[in-house]
C-alpha cells in the first residue's frame, strides 16, 4: 500500500464534502415529492439513524484498523468467499460512481450548457478525477481542503440571502397517514445519503491517528447531516412543498429565488458551484476506493494500474447504466434503497456479528 | 470512424502517459492488468462509439428487486394520494 496518509482533520473535511455530495441538491426534491412538507423531519431522523451507521462501521475499523475493507471481507471470510462479497461490494460503488457522475452530466446539460454534449461533460470530469487520483489521497485530502471554505462560504450566502423569500408556516408538518409515510421516506433518504459512508472504510488505513477517527467520521456526518436539514427546510419555505416536489434540483430553484433590491439578481450558479465542488470530490473519493478495492482483489501493490481503464468504464458505463432521467430516479428509490440497504447496512451487521462470534469461540479455547 | 481514431489516439496517449510505469515500476501481473483492463476499457468505448445497444446490466436489478419495489414505492405514495 501507498505510503501517503492524511490527518484527521482532512479526513473530516473529506467525510463532509462526502456527505453533502449529490444529495445536497437532488434530496430535497426526492423527500418532499413522497413526504409533502415533513421532509426535514425526515432529514432529522436521517442523522439519528446515520450515528448509528458509523458507529457500526468505527466498530468494524477498530477490529482492523490497518486494514481496508477489502482486505477486512478477505480476512473474516475467507480468499474466496471474501472476493465475491467484494466485487458485489465494488460493483455496488460502482455504479454509486456512475450514478454521480451521470448526475453531473444531466445537471449541466439540463440547467447550464444546453447545447453541450454529454459525453464532453462527463469525460472532463473524469479526466480532473484522474489527474487527482494521479497523485494519491494525500493531494485529494489538501485539494479538499482548499475548497471546502468556497463550498461553505457559497452555501452560507445563498442561506443568508434567500431569508427575505422565507415563508415559516410552510414547515408545518402534517401527520393525515400517521408515521408511516416519513419511515418509509427515511429508509429511501438514507440510501441517497449517508449509507454511501461505508466507502470511507477504505480510506481510514490512511488516515495517520485512527483514534481520532471515529470523532472526525461523526462529527463530519453531523454537520453535513445538519446541512442538508437546513437546505431541505429552505427549499420547503421558500418553494412550498409542491414546487419543491416537482423540480428536479430545487436547492438550484432556491438560488434563482435571491433578489435583493433589485441589483443581487439570479445568483444560482453559487449552488451550482458549490454542488460541483461537493459532488467530483465524491466521485473522486468513490474512484479512489474502487480503484483500491480492484488492485486488493485482483492482489497488486500499485493501484494506478487500474486508473485510466477505470476512467474509459466510467464515461460509457454512466451513459449505459442511466439512458435518461426518468429510468435514474426510478433507480434511485425502487433499487437503490433497497440494494444499499442490503450491501451498506446488512452486510457490515454479518460481518460484525460473525467477527464477535469468532472471538467468542477463541476465548472459550 | 473519426470517433474510434479519436479513442485510439486517447489509447495512445495513456500508454504515452503510463510509459515510465509499463517500462521499469510494474511487476509482470501488474502490466498484465494494464494492459488487458486497458483493451477492455478501449474496446467497450469504441462498440458504444459505433452506436450498439449495449446491455444494461441495471435492468437486471429492476428486475429482481421488482417484487420489493413495486409495493414500497406504492406505500411512499399513500400519503400525497
Amino acid at each position: 500500500m501507498e505510503a501517503q496518509k492524511i490527518s484527521p482533520q482532512q479526513f473530516f473535511v473529506l467525510v463532509l464534502m462526502y456527505t453533502l455530495g449529490d444529495t445536497i441538491i437532488l434530496a430535497p426534491s426526492m423527500l418532499s415529492s413522497f413526504t409533502g412538507t415533513n421532509a426535514w423531519i425526515v432529514t432529522l431522523i436521517g442523522i439519528c439513524i446515520g450515528i448509528l451507521l458509523i458507529l457500526l462501521y468505527s466498530k468494524l475499523s477498530n477490529a482492523y484498523p490497518k486494514k481496508t475493507y477489502v482486505e477486512m471481507l478477505k480476512s473474516i471470510l475467507g480468499k474466496w468467499m471474501g472476493n465475491i462479497l467484494s466485487i458485489l461490494f465494488l460493483f455496488t460503488i460502482f455504479i454509486m460512481t456512475m450514478a454521480n457522475l451521470r448526475g453531473v452530466g444531466d445537471f449541466f446539460t439540463t440547467q447550464v450548457l444546453p447545447e453541450t454534449p454529454i459525453p464532453a461533460i462527463l469525460i472532463l470530469t473524469t479526466l480532473t478525477a484522474l489527474y487527482l487520483l494521479r497523485n494519491g489521497i494525500e493531494n485529494i485530502a489538501r485539494t479538499c481542503e482548499i475548497f471546502f471554505p468556497w463550498t461553505a462560504f457559497l452555501l452560507i450566502m445563498l442561506l443568508l440571502l434567500v431569508i427575505p423569500e422565507v415563508r415559516i408556516e410552510n414547515l408545518n408538518p402534517t401527520f393525515v397517514k400517521g408515521l408511516g409515510p416519513i419511515i418509509g421516506t427515511t429508509y429511501a433518504y438514507m440510501g441517497y445519503s449517508f449509507n454511501e459512508l461505508i466507502v470511507f472504510l477504505m480510506i481510514i488505513p490512511f488516515v495517520n491517528q485512527h483514534s481520532a477517527v471515529k470523532k472526525n467520521f461523526l462529527l463530519g456526518l453531523v454537520i453535513g447531516g445538519i446541512t442538508l436539514s437546513i437546505i431541505t427546510a429552505f427549499c420547503l419555505t421558500v418553494l412550498g412543498d409542491d414546487f419543491t416536489g416537482r423540480n428536479l434540483y430545487p436547492t438550484y430553484i432556491l438560488g434563482k429565488k435571491i433578489s435583493i433590491g433589485e441589483f443581487l439578481e439570479r445568483i444560482e450558479v453559487f449552488v451550482g458551484i458549490s454542488w460541483v465542488f461537493t459532488i467530483f470530490f465524491k466521485i473522486t473519493i468513490n474512484l479512489f476506493a474502487l480503484a483500491i478495492g480492484t488492485t486488493q482483489v485482483l492482489g497488486i501493490s500499485d493501484y494506478k494500474t487500474v486508473l485510466f481503464p477505470l476512467g474509459y468504464f466510467s464515461v460509457v458505463c454512466s451513459i449505459i447504466f442511466f439512458p435518461n432521467i426518468v429510468y435514474y430516479n426510478h433507480f434511485g428509490v425502487s433499487v437503490w434503497s433497497h440494494h444499499s440497504a442490503i450491501v451498506f447496512i446488512f452486510m457490515p451487521i454479518m460481518l460484525l456479528s460473525i467477527l464477535t462470534v469468532k472471538d467468542k469461540i477463541k476465548k472459550h479455547h | 470512424m473519426l470517433k474510434v481514431l479519436g479513442i485510439l489516439i486517447s489509447g495512445i496517449i495513456v500508454l504515452l502517459i503510463e510509459r515510465k510505469n509499463t517500462k521499469s515500476k510494474w511487476n509482470k501481473k501488474e502490466k498484465r492488468t494494464f494492459f488487458i483492463s486497458l483493451i477492455l476499457g478501449l474496446s467497450l468505448t469504441i462498440i458504444w462509439s459505433l452506436g450498439f445497444n449495449l446491455w444494461n446490466p441495471l435492468d437486471f436489478f429492476l428486475k429482481i428487486y421488482q417484487p420489493i419495489a413495486e409495493p414500497y414505492i406504492s406505500y411512499l405514495k399513500q400519503l400525497k394520494n
